[in-house]
């Protein structure tokens, strides 16, 4: 089951994030602490008094007149709601709806024209050429032109701004340069064909008037963008509030309808805990939830009250990286190979996912742009062929069900997070790879032992997940520039090295997913990478709610056009 | 002044002389019916814990993933946990540990604080001021806590659950026997033997440390329950069992994701913590009525 999340270096948060990926920070499994308990028990108290208070209370006027729509966060903000200084999703799921990007993504690979009417990417995928949209204007009434844009791109490079996970978005930025009024050319250093996709909400754009007058702090509290909402109020570990922007007229054609939004106003509640957000639901103190505790699942979706969004997120899901360059059995082939046919990955989903996510092949989850189908024949759940493949690399059975050779025991280190989903998954593999004979030792750490063991090379396995929208991901986990970062198979291919730099350097569709469907056989057949699950977002939300829309990370919902059908 | 002796501290009920303290003490546990229901509740426990290889009906560790959480069954009376493991056998085993954990970390802080608190006690001074600050440095720190932080620092297994939870008991040994020693140093008995010349180590270990050993027996039988808790709730917070090994605090931790949809996962383990607990409880409140002289009938 996905989470708000976008990375899961190993179970780490991404404090030092080596592309894009955004922090997650919540289980999937709805597992809190303590300290979040307490907190979402004050947020449901405060979500009661609200719904006592009349939600949905239809508005004087129209057009609009549309209520509020209360919107139960699963995750809570970082303390900004700058989108170029935030490091969490959570917050894009609020401040895109005030700050547009120039093009929106409803599906993977599939771009709808939001601030930019039109754009080209020259071959090299170097320069980016937008038209904008005219009579664009911000909430604070300055005109949104050419110097916005470079306002905002420019800032995210700007070392003042302390940006988080823009910086990683924004990739090899070198400089805007404004044509004309109403014509930007975006430039890279070199060939970055992930640019369009990552122009989503971290890179959203900004009031440059706004910014220049009330300065990086007070903006962080109340920032200005074009968006369908403005920002009312925020108050922190509660609520944030916004309203209608009147005078929005230069909706995307993505929406459904022009003009301003139906909703008057948008309250995102947050409820970090899962099964408290869910119950909100159904009393109806909330009528649209994010990451929806999978043991609800079940409940909601048999229930014609409620609608279950659910949407496959593109990728790397959750994998296995096995690291090759270990002096223990897992540095040869074979041993990696035997663990790719041994784990169990629908067992896995079952046990630990409820059966939600998805069983996974490839590293590349399946709506990811290049994803290969071919990848799932390579390996299948086969634990006798494991068991054959470890007698013919000489591992013999010992007398307490472990494998052995020349006096070694085929035991494999796997250093993990203590954290209950991290555990949850690496004892289910351990439970597969058992019943071949390997002995997977599990130990559970603190995060600091666990990442001094990652920095010494003290490792066999590691997990690791990234949610992206392209497949530029493969690039994290198997360049060898990134072996210190998040390549913790420490796998250093130079023909690997040279297709993925080549297929982030060309805006040819057909080049781009030949190369990355060679990659994902290579990493496959070199047994670096085992692949667990697909994760899969779910949402869910009263039925009498209609128009929301969740883009292609499926992570972030338009609310633009939404209406309440009584 | 009271009058004493060394016998007559030996037995502190002067006029029964016919029967030896320990029958003494026997007699009285018997006539406590907590001590009575605790005792057996105990021994059960034991039993069904040592005899976890030949009574359990499955493996421990036997994972049947595809079917998991099937809720208590005649084929398993606890049901089974997310990997569709056996929680009766699991239970089993996982209270060897658990009651290990009880058992060896009581011991460490028994000897450990009783030692520190005889010589403490006995020599005084600069000496006593010294333990005893160190003493106050661990009282400082909430019990669970200061077993957290050491478990952090030593690394998560289980010897190391055992030393942190054994040294989070300590303080409360070393003040029972520094008490002790303190009312009895001044006392003819002990006077006597130092005119015979004997040595500190032989006055310490000889003549006081057999009067510390009634509150003491008291207090090690309700610190195996205190420690049982603290070292589930050291496993519960992830700290000191190495999946898949079973433990009570590890296993309530990972029912506690299911307790709406599968109540049999944590239920069990935590009606074992409790039943284990509430069984030391009984036995140490008998013993202590049993050895508390001033309470005789």
């Amino acid at each position: 089951m996905g989470s708000s999340g976008r990375h899961d270096g190993g179970g780490e948060d991404a404090e030092r994030s080596h592309r894009h990926p955004r922090v997650r920070r919540t289980d999937p499994m709805g597992r809190v602490t303590r300290r979040e308990v307490i907190a979402a028990a004050g947020a449901w108290i405060g979500a009661a008094g609200l719904a006592a208070g009349g939600v949905l209370r239809p508005a004087a006027g129209a057009p609009g007149g549309g209520g509020t729509l209360v919107y139960g966060l699963g995750f809570d903000l970082d303390d900004t709601m700058d989108p170029q200084v935030t490091d969490f999703d959570s917050t894009i799921r609020v401040t895109r709806n005030v700050c547009e990007p120039l093009v929106w993504e409803p599906t993977p690979g599939h771009f709808a024209p939001a601030l930019a009417e039109s754009w080209d990417v020259s071959p090299d995928a170097k320069v980016y050429t937008f038209r904008l949209r005219k009579g664009v204007r911000f909430h604070d009434g300055t005109p949104f032109g050419a110097e916005a844009v470079k306002f905002t791109m420019d800032r995210v490079v700007a070392p003042e701004t302390k940006a988080g996970q823009s910086h990683d978005q924004l990739g090899p930025y070198d400089h805007t340069e404004i044509v004309d009024d109403s014509t930007v050319k975006i430039v890279m250093k070199d060939g970055y064909a992930p640019l369009l996709t990552n122009l989503n909400g971290y890179l959203g754009i900004v009031s440059p008037a706004a910014v220049r007058k009330m300065g990086l702090a007070d903006f962080a509290r109340h920032p200005v963008g074009t968006g369908p909402f403005m920002v009312k109020e925020w108050v922190a570990k509660d609520h944030i509030t916004l309203v209608r922007n009147p005078a929005y007229a230069w909706g995307s054609s993505l929406f459904k309808h022009q003009g301003p939004p139906y909703l008057d106003q948008v309250m995102f509640k947050i409820i970090p805990e899962g099964s408290v957000r869910a119950g909100t639901l159904k009393t109806g103190e909330t009528q649209y939830i994010d990451d929806l505790d999978p043991l609800e699942y079940a409940g909601l979706r048999n229930d014609p009250r409620f609608v279950v969004i659910e949407r496959g997120q593109p990728g790397s899901g959750f994998v296995l990286l096995l690291n090759v360059t270990s002096k223990g059995p897992i540095g040869t082939l074979a041993v990696r190979r035997a663990i790719a046919f041994a784990v169990d990955r629908e067992g896995l989903n079952k046990s630990v996912f409820h059966g939600l996510n998805k069983v996974a092949w490839s590293p590349l989850m399946r709506p990811t742009f290049g994803y290969d189908p071919s990848t799932e024949r390579i390996y299948s759940f086969d634990p006798a062929k494991a068991r054959q493949i470890l007698d013919e690399a000489g591992w013999k059975a010992g007398g307490d069900g472990i494998r052995e050779r020349g006096g070694q025991k085929l035991v494999v280190d796997f250093p993990i997070i203590g954290r209950p989903r991290d555990k949850a998954m690496a004892e289910s593999v351990q439970a597969s790879l058992r019943d071949v004979g390997i002995d997977l030792k599990v130990t559970p750490l603190e995060r600091g032992a666990f990442r001094a063991l990652v920095r010494q090379n003290r490792y066999d396995v590691n997990f690791m997940w990234f949610s992206y929208g392209d497949p530029d991901v493969l690039r994290t986990i198997f360049h060898s520039a990134n072996v210190e970062a998040f390549n913790r198979g420490r796998y250093q291919v130079p023909d690997v090295d040279k297709m993925l730099e080549e297929a982030a350097a060309t805006i040819n569709l057909n080049r781009r997913a030949a190369l990355y469907s060679r990659i994902q056989q290579r990493v496959l057949r070199d047994a670096v990478v085992v692949p667990l699950v697909d994760t899969i977002t779910y949402n869910a939300k009263r039925a009498e709610i209609q128009g929301d829309m969740i883009d292609a990370l499926a992570s972030y919902v338009w609310l633009y056009d939404v209406q309440v059908k009584k | 002044m009271i009058k004493s002796s060394a016998a007559g501290l030996r037995r502190p009920w002067p006029g029964r002389a016919d029967r030896s303290p320990a029958r003494e003490i026997l007699r009285r546990l018997g006539r406590s019916r907590s001590a009575l229901v605790g005792g057996a509740l105990l021994l059960a426990i034991a039993l069904a814990v040592i005899l976890a290889p030949a009574l359990t009906p499955y493996n421990p560790i036997k994972t049947n993933q595809r079917s998991p959480l099937d809720p208590p069954s005649a084929a398993h009376p606890m049901g089974t946990d997310r990997f569709g493991r056996d929680i009766l056998s699991r239970i089993l085993w996982g209270g060897r540990l658990s009651m290990a954990v009880g058992v060896v970390a009581v011991g460490i802080a028994a000897c450990s604080g009783v030692v520190l608190g005889l010589i403490s006690g006995y020599y005084g001074r600069r000496t006593d001021v010294v333990i005893m600050r160190l003493v106050d440095l661990l009282l400082a720190f909430p019990g669970i806590l200061l077993a957290l932080a050491i478990v952090a620092t030593l690394g998560a297994t289980l010897p190391n659950l055992m030393i942190a939870v054994g040294i989070s008991a300590i303080p409360e040994y070393v003040r029972v026997a520094r008490g002790t020693v303190l009312s009895l140093k001044e006392r003819e008995f002990v006077l006597a033997a130092r005119v015979v010349g004997c040595s500190d180590q032989a006055i310490i270990f000889r003549h006081i440390l057999p009067n510390v050993t009634a509150p003491l027996t008291v207090l090690a039988t309700l610190g195996i329950a205190a420690a049982i808790i603290t070292g589930s709730a050291l496993s519960f917070l992830g700290l000191g069992i190495r999946p898949p090994t079973p433990e009570w605090g590890n296993m309530l931790a990972e029912g506690r994701e299911f307790l709406r949809h599968a109540w049999w996962v944590a239920f069990f383990p935590g009606l074992a913590i409790m039943l284990a607990v509430l069984s030391i409880n009984l036995l140490g409140d008998g013993l202590r009525d049993a050895f508390d002289p001033r309470l005789r009938p």
